[in-house]
């Protein structure tokens, strides 16, 4: 389980996060959901130790966030994260040589789902590839949990279905994943938990299901009765 | 221990991959310089001797008295030997920060890979820190290598008859900078080894409290930078300011110094640490 407890973080005079309390339970889909700048993409770095918090704790299974535990919690940001002058299979080498949690055969499955080409540059490729090739080094490794920034951000319709297809099968199974997206709308069927945000807080926490059976809303109604007031 | 030396080389070969296409631009463009320098300053000094005696109709005599022997000195203390050396120091200079920089300002944002490396974040500090060495050491190779290439050539241009006889060893201990590059003192080399050394730590613990802190950390990266150097030159500045000139001995001094450059290395090595693991921001 990832648990945030009381976590605080501030950009100067600005409280960007104020009190995030939450959990992110294994085998569960949670989506961060909230406009810009709520916060959202703060909580998954400061969940990865890559921004410091000023105050309160983040725990994975109980522990707290060490150099070890990236082999048990991956992270895949909506930006290029290697080398531009790498080839797709130089970044697989690369992820091979650093994690015990690479699975190999894995990440060759993922190469051809999403039809990438391991002798292409980086570089080269286009902002949906690039989502793709960071989606690979992201599940091809064998870890509990599985952290997305904004993964259909800025790609096409298409990548974007291809991506969605990624949730419902074996690529994510069993797995924790914790997902930040504006585009609620493609994967809110799979959905187990929305964490909706507002001004670096938790406005609403529900189960997404239980929302549709209860009260007939679905998230982008609950979005929408928050941010429109 | 033995997961962390592994990671340790495996970033260190690839840090040393990365800078290899630059290293072996100064590289070349040390050898290319120093080689024109070693032809052209003793092709030059002959010219200007024969061109004496053709238009003044004077004797070998004549020319030396106004124009002196050439050594190899002369051939060190040119632009084409000196200003290698001050590429290759402003090169790697650069080098130092751009290591760091770039992971955050290239096209893509590796700082998010390395961070997230399942290893000590110090591994990556000492990987960068080990490469830069490794490019300072080459570029020092080169450099010698180039004496010893340069010392017949000069001596092959250079008639016997203008030739100072100056050999190569006297030619490097009589000028400055060579004498810092090769320092032929076991406690000379260690002074500058542990100062090159401290430099960069220092060097690298100011960046990441700017990668940490954002703006103020450059404030607070210049305060650390000015401290340390206090540390280190306050031995030096002592005798003066007691008004006693007998105050320390030099190889005391030389001691004090080291040891000073030592604590001000080891306190970097553990700002740096506490920065990287905990304060750092991709």
């Amino acid at each position: 389980m990832i648990e945030l407890r009381d976590v605080q973080k501030s950009y100067g005079r600005k409280k960007v996060l104020d009190g995030i309390t939450f959990t992110a339970n294994k085998g569960d889909i949670t989506c961060l959901v909230g406009v810009n700048g709520v916060g959202k993409t703060t909580i998954l770095n400061a969940i990865m130790n890559l921004t410091p918090i000023k105050k309160g704790d983040i725990l994975i299974d109980g522990e707290k966030m060490t150099t070890e535990l990236y082999n048990k919690v991956a992270f895949i940001p909506d930006v290029a994260i290697m080398l531009p002058g790498m080839t797709v299979g130089e970044t697989m080498d690369f992820m091979k040589d650093y994690y015990d949690t690479w699975n190999g055969k894995r990440a060759k499955d993922i190469v051809r789902f999403f039809r990438l080409n391991t002798t292409d540059k980086l570089s080269e490729l286009s902002k949906g590839n690039q989502a793709k090739v960071n989606l690979l080094m992201g599940l091809a490794l064998d870890v509990d949990y599985v952290l997305m920034d904004e993964p259909f951000s800025g790609i096409d319709i298409f990548t974007r279905e291809q991506i969605t297809e990624v949730f419902s099968s074996r690529l994510v199974e069993d797995r924790g994943v914790l997902i930040t997206t504006h585009e609620i709308v493609d994967i809110e069927h799979l959905i187990d938990k929305v964490v909706l945000l507002d001004n670096g807080r938790i406005y609403k926490e529900f189960n997404a299901e239980e929302m549709r059976e209860t009260e007939g809303k679905s998230v982008v109604d609950v979005m929408r009765e928050v941010y429109n007031g | 221990m033995k997961k962390s030396l592994n990671a340790l080389l495996k970033l260190t070969s690839f840090e040393l991959d990365r800078l290899s296409k630059f290293l072996f631009t100064l590289m070349g463009l040390t050898l290319v310089i120093n080689l024109a320098g070693y032809i052209y300053t003793p092709m030059r000094h002959m010219n200007k001797i024969n061109q004496f005696m053709t238009e003044n109709s004077a004797t070998a005599e004549e020319a030396l008295q106004t124009f002196g022997r050439f050594s190899f000195y002369n051939a060190l203390n040119s632009f084409w030997i000196v200003g290698p050396i001050v590429i290759g120091i402003t090169g790697m200079l650069f080098y130092s920060v751009f290591i760091w920089y770039r992971e955050w300002f290239g096209k893509n944002t590796f700082a998010y890979r390395l961070l997230m490396l399942p290893v000590s974040r110090m591994t990556l500090f000492f990987s960068k820190f080990i490469v830069i060495f490794i490019g300072i050491f080459t570029l020092i190779s080169i450099q010698m290598v180039s004496l010893f290439v340069g010392y017949p050539i000069v001596s092959a241009i250079i008639s016997d008859t203008y030739a100072s006889g100056l050999s190569l060893m006297e030619a490097i201990h009589a000028h400055p900078l060579f004498l810092f590059l090769f320092p032929l003192q076991p406690s000379y080399f260690m002074v500058i080894i542990t100062a090159g050394a401290v430099m960069l730590l220092v060097l690298f613990t100011i960046i990441l409290i700017e990668r940490s802190f954002s703006v103020r950390g450059i404030f607070i990266g210049i305060g650390y930078a000015a401290l340390s150097l206090a540390i280190v030159l306050f031995p030096l500045f002592l005798p003066n300011l007691l008004k006693n000139n007998y105050l320390f001995y030099s190889s005391e001094l030389l001691i004090i110094e080291l040891i000073l450059m030592t604590v001000v290395g080891i306190c970097s090595l553990f700002v740096s640490r506490y920065l990287i693991n905990n304060k750092i921001t991709v």
